[in-house]
């Protein structure tokens, strides 16, 4: 397992960037994702660690040595692709054996690391079965058989669960999660779901336009989005726009409309500033203010939505704004469509972020 | 029962009387095609194979009803006509192995060819096929003859004092029938190549193959089916080309179809004519038949069925 | 460092087939410009005189005409009639289906020489002597299959719920069909039919047996006229067969893309 660094890379298809200078270092046994919506540069980083894409400037680096002109075939490197990609006219157990007879392996050798490989992902009943004689999840444990049995600098995932249905999902997340801790592999990962992303990684970059916008553990990318875009993808679905009007240090004063809250802040935003307060739904509480030091708008309910564990309420502003609760618990019979409400929370959970 | 059914459709119709209207229609629409193709060739092609039953009679042309085998025990126990017939095999086997090879090579040039360039070189292999089989051959007498592209080249380099014997040899009936064929080869091949995921040569190479090694061992194994379909296509159509090996063919290149000129419009002797027609189709059939007994047994398990 | 070496050699061979596939027909369209009457490579003076001189052959000209008029009229017979059957084989669950598929690609399949003789056997038992006739039904079985595949080609691409989309909006079936799958099959129709065009406009295969002395077409007659002269008035005939079908090949790529219309069965 290898340390894998990536120095100040740019791709361009045409006139597009497709990568805008991302540099980010994956510590050796780290789990990494890189998470993004679709177009946002994350699978082009992706083949250019993989070697499958040259990228137009920067470096790529394993363990130090610089690899960028070194073809995918000569990077030891192990891939999951989404399409799984196995070989159909090959069984199991050649499909596994095929990166090990590239490198030359004795033959004694090769059976005895493929025989280990279909234990690991609890395979050795279909060593001789065919991909299309195959279930779903079986094909997805093959293909990461295949990725492993060399043993890899890094393995390398290109939404490989996005074709399966939620539980099948859900059941081969746990165990890759397992694996790859078990086994300590370097791991870059993409995805564009975020979910997956924060169970999987250890660190996840969130790209966006071909630049990382955040990069840190799931814990800190969640609680604390340095950027809207970051916010947004992590759920915090409510913006209110606001202007500053008294600030120092370590806290603001933020006018939203005719109420004016007081929020912590890491840097200093100067009075007179525009900025957008973001709330997380399920942080938003509707009804009858009870503590005292909570923030709140009135405005009236215009929909309610059931979604099982929750209740999902959007309430009308008077400003023509609007903004959306996450409740625990089923609706309750005095919030109903048109009623006036308060909508309030705690002044901790707002993020601001400059306009 | 359904049919009567079937004439007077309800808005509420049980969908099993709608899927008879549906196959009422659809056999309508067939039926002239149908007509077509069995009044002009399948009827008229059992008539030429029951006339090879009858005993050879030159000049006469009706169908009797007196059926014997002695056009084949005469073929049969020839020596001379055995011989064309190995003579017409081997020429289409070389063929059909020149253009397997050579087919391969370009389909996979196509395949890996910037999807802008694609359309111009398409146009290039296609081109002998849209051009007619006589200036093919001619083009051909050209650059082969006596005073042709090749001997005029290679005289005036001074390499030969005399003119090379190209023309009218067995070499250059299967370079013509190669000119002509190729495509036809290339075309399934190119097919079989685009339906293969991208990714799977990808991964081929993230696993260490070279690019030779992963054309071998994955890609033309995974083009097997347009190989096959290409394989079959071009020797059939060789055991029965005919214009190629009458221009581009010495004395001694003559083929089975060569014979069957002749039966049908030289000797008036249709009986056998028919009995080489039926000879002719039936070789092609039966190792084209092989080849693909082969093909299906090789590739059963891992092909998928969709 | 082998990687590279195999990556010249590819490329050195696919450049030899390329040259391969294309020298006969250049080699054809420079001989017409020779000035001499004697075929020599390359030509020493160069002219337009056999272009007149095979314009002014009568064996080529009324050749021409007689391919000109046989392709149309074949394509123009085969048209509807593949149209109908790819439009049945397309909406067909039939369990007939895999043998209508095979029916519909007999008239490839089959050889053309043996097209031929099987037409010439069985017009002469009915007693059809008119050369037109014979050819023109000889033809029909050239254009047909390629017809029926381009079309299917053009409908396999269809979503099938268009038609069902349309269904429910209270289209009958004859709307349906004239109002959206028809127009959305034009191309693979007209493709086909150039296609098939061409193709009966070069044949020699099915027409050697269906021809008669006063009746040929131009292949034909360009090949009679081969086995006895071989001055260049064949090379101007021939590159103006070049040109019209190297037009007429640019367009239906820009159209349709051709290995469609081949490949796979």
């Amino acid at each position: 397992m290898a340390q894998v660094a990536l120095k100040n890379i740019v791709a361009r298809y045409g006139s597009f960037l497709a990568v805008d200078h991302v540099s980010l270092t994956i510590e050796s046994g780290q789990f990494v994702t890189l998470l993004g919506p679709s177009g946002c540069g994350k699978s082009s980083t992706l083949r250019i660690v993989a070697g499958l894409l040259q990228p137009d400037e920067g470096a790529v680096e394993f363990d130090g040595r610089n690899v960028t002109a070194v073809s995918a075939a000569k990077r030891n490197i192990g891939m999951v692709f989404q399409s799984l990609a196995l070989f159909p006219h090959m069984t199991v157990t050649d499909n596994v054996a095929f990166g090990l007879r590239m490198k030359k392996m004795p033959q004694a050798d090769i059976e005895n690391q493929v025989r280990r490989m279909l234990q690991i992902v609890r395979l050795d009943h279909l060593a001789d079965r065919y991909p299309a004689q195959m279930s779903g999840g079986q094909q997805q444990r093959v293909a990461l058989a295949r990725a492993l049995a060399v043993t890899p600098s890094i393995l390398i995932l290109d939404e490989p669960f996005g074709a399966l249905d939620r539980k099948l999902r859900e059941a081969m997340q746990v165990e890759l999660h397992a694996l790859t801790r078990q086994l300590g592999i370097t791991a870059l990962f993409v995805t564009h779901d975020q979910e997956e992303a924060l169970m999987l990684s250890d660190s996840i970059a969130v790209m966006n336009k071909g630049r990382v916008e955040q990069f840190g553990t799931p814990a800190e990318i969640y609680r604390a989005p340095r950027t809207e875009f970051v916010a947004d993808f992590m759920g915090m679905t409510n913006f209110l726009p606001g202007e500053v009007v008294d600030s120092d240090s370590s806290s603001a004063k933020v006018r939203v409309g005719s109420a004016v809250f007081s929020t912590s802040v890491k840097d200093t935003i100067a009075p007179g500033e525009a900025v957008k307060l973001a709330i997380r739904p399920e942080k938003v509480m509707i009804g009858h203010l009870s503590a005292a030091d909570m923030c709140f708008l009135e405005g009236h309910i215009r929909q309610i939505t059931y979604h099982g564990n929750a209740s999902r309420y959007v309430v009308d502003l008077p400003d023509g704004g609007s903004i959306i609760a996450l409740q625990q618990q089923s609706p309750e019979a005095s919030l109903a469509v048109g009623s006036n409400v308060r909508a309030h929370w705690s002044p901790e959970d707002i993020h601001l972020f400059r306009a | 029962m359904s049919s009567v059914l079937a004439i007077k459709p309800l808005s509420n119709t049980p969908a099993s009387t709608r899927r008879v209207r549906h196959v009422d229609k659809s056999t309508f629409l067939v039926l002239p095609a149908c007509i077509v193709i069995a009044a002009a060739l399948l009827i008229p092609l059992a008539n030429v194979l029951l006339l090879s039953l009858n005993r050879s009679q030159p000049g006469v042309i009706e169908l009797s009803s007196n059926f014997t085998l002695a056009n084949y025990t005469r073929f049969l126990w020839s020596p001379f006509y055995m011989r064309v017939l190995g003579k017409t095999v081997y020429i289409a086997a070389m063929t059909t192995t020149l253009c397997t090879v050579f087919g391969a090579i370009l389909a996979m040039a196509i395949w890996r060819a910037p999807q802008h360039l694609r359309g111009v070189i398409v146009i290039v292999v296609i081109s002998p096929l849209l051009v007619s089989i006589v200036t093919r051959t001619f083009g051909w007498m050209i650059v082969l003859g006596d005073n042709g592209l090749i001997n005029s080249t290679l005289m005036s380099l001074g390499v030969i004092n005399e003119p090379l014997r190209l023309m009218f040899t067995d070499g250059a009936v299967i370079v013509g029938l190669l000119h002509v064929f190729l495509p036809l080869m290339v075309l399934p091949i190119l097919t079989a190549l685009d339906r293969i995921d991208p990714n799977v040569p990808q991964a081929a190479n993230t696993l260490g193959a070279s690019r030779f090694t992963t054309a071998t061992e994955v890609v033309l194994p995974l083009a097997a089916p347009g190989l096959v379909s290409g394989i079959t296509i071009v020797f059939s159509l060789s055991m029965s080309s005919y214009i190629t090996p009458a221009l581009m063919g010495g004395p001694d290149s003559g083929m089975i179809t060569t014979l069957i000129y002749q039966q049908f419009v030289v000797t008036f002797n249709w009986q056998f004519g028919a009995t080489l027609v039926a000879i002719l189709l039936a070789v092609s059939l039966v190792l084209v038949a092989v080849i693909l007994f082969e093909f299906a047994r090789r590739t059963r398990k891992w092909m998928v069925r969709q | 460092m082998t990687d590279i070496v195999q990556g010249y050699s590819f490329r050195i061979v696919v450049w030899a087939l390329y040259i391969f596939l294309l020298a006969p027909l250049v080699c054809v369209v420079i001989v017409s410009f020779n000035y001499e009457p004697v075929q020599s490579f390359p030509p020493s003076a160069w002219s337009l005189r056999w272009y007149g001189e095979a314009l002014r052959n009568s064996n080529f000209v009324n050749g021409a005409f007689v391919s000109a008029w046989v392709a149309l009229g074949a394509t123009l017979i085969a048209t509807p009639i593949g149209v109908m059957a790819a439009l049945g084989l397309w909406s067909s669950s039939s369990r007939f289906k895999p043998a209508l598929e095979a029916l519909f690609i007999a008239p490839i399949i089959v050889p053309g020489l043996v097209t031929g003789i099987s037409l010439l056997v069985a017009l002469s038992a009915v007693e059809m002597r008119a050369a037109p006739v014979k050819l023109l039904i000889g033809h029909v079985l050239i254009v047909l299959p390629y017809v029926i595949r381009t079309t299917l080609a053009s409908l396999a691409q269809i979503n099938p719920s268009l038609k069902e989309a349309a269904e429910t909006l209270g289209a009958s079936y004859r709307q349906t069909l004239f109002e959206i799958i028809l127009p959305l099959v034009r191309p693979g129709i007209v493709a086909g039919m150039i296609f098939g065009f061409i193709l009966s406009f070069d044949d020699v295969n099915v027409s050697l047996f269906l021809v008669d002395a006063r009746t040929t077409t131009l292949p034909i007659s360009v090949m009679s006229y081969l086995q006895y002269s071989f001055d260049p008035s064949v090379a101007a005939i021939s590159s103006l067969m070049i040109a019209m079908t190297f037009v007429i090949t640019l367009v239906l790529e820009r159209m349709f893309g051709l290995k469609r219309l081949f490949a796979g069965h």
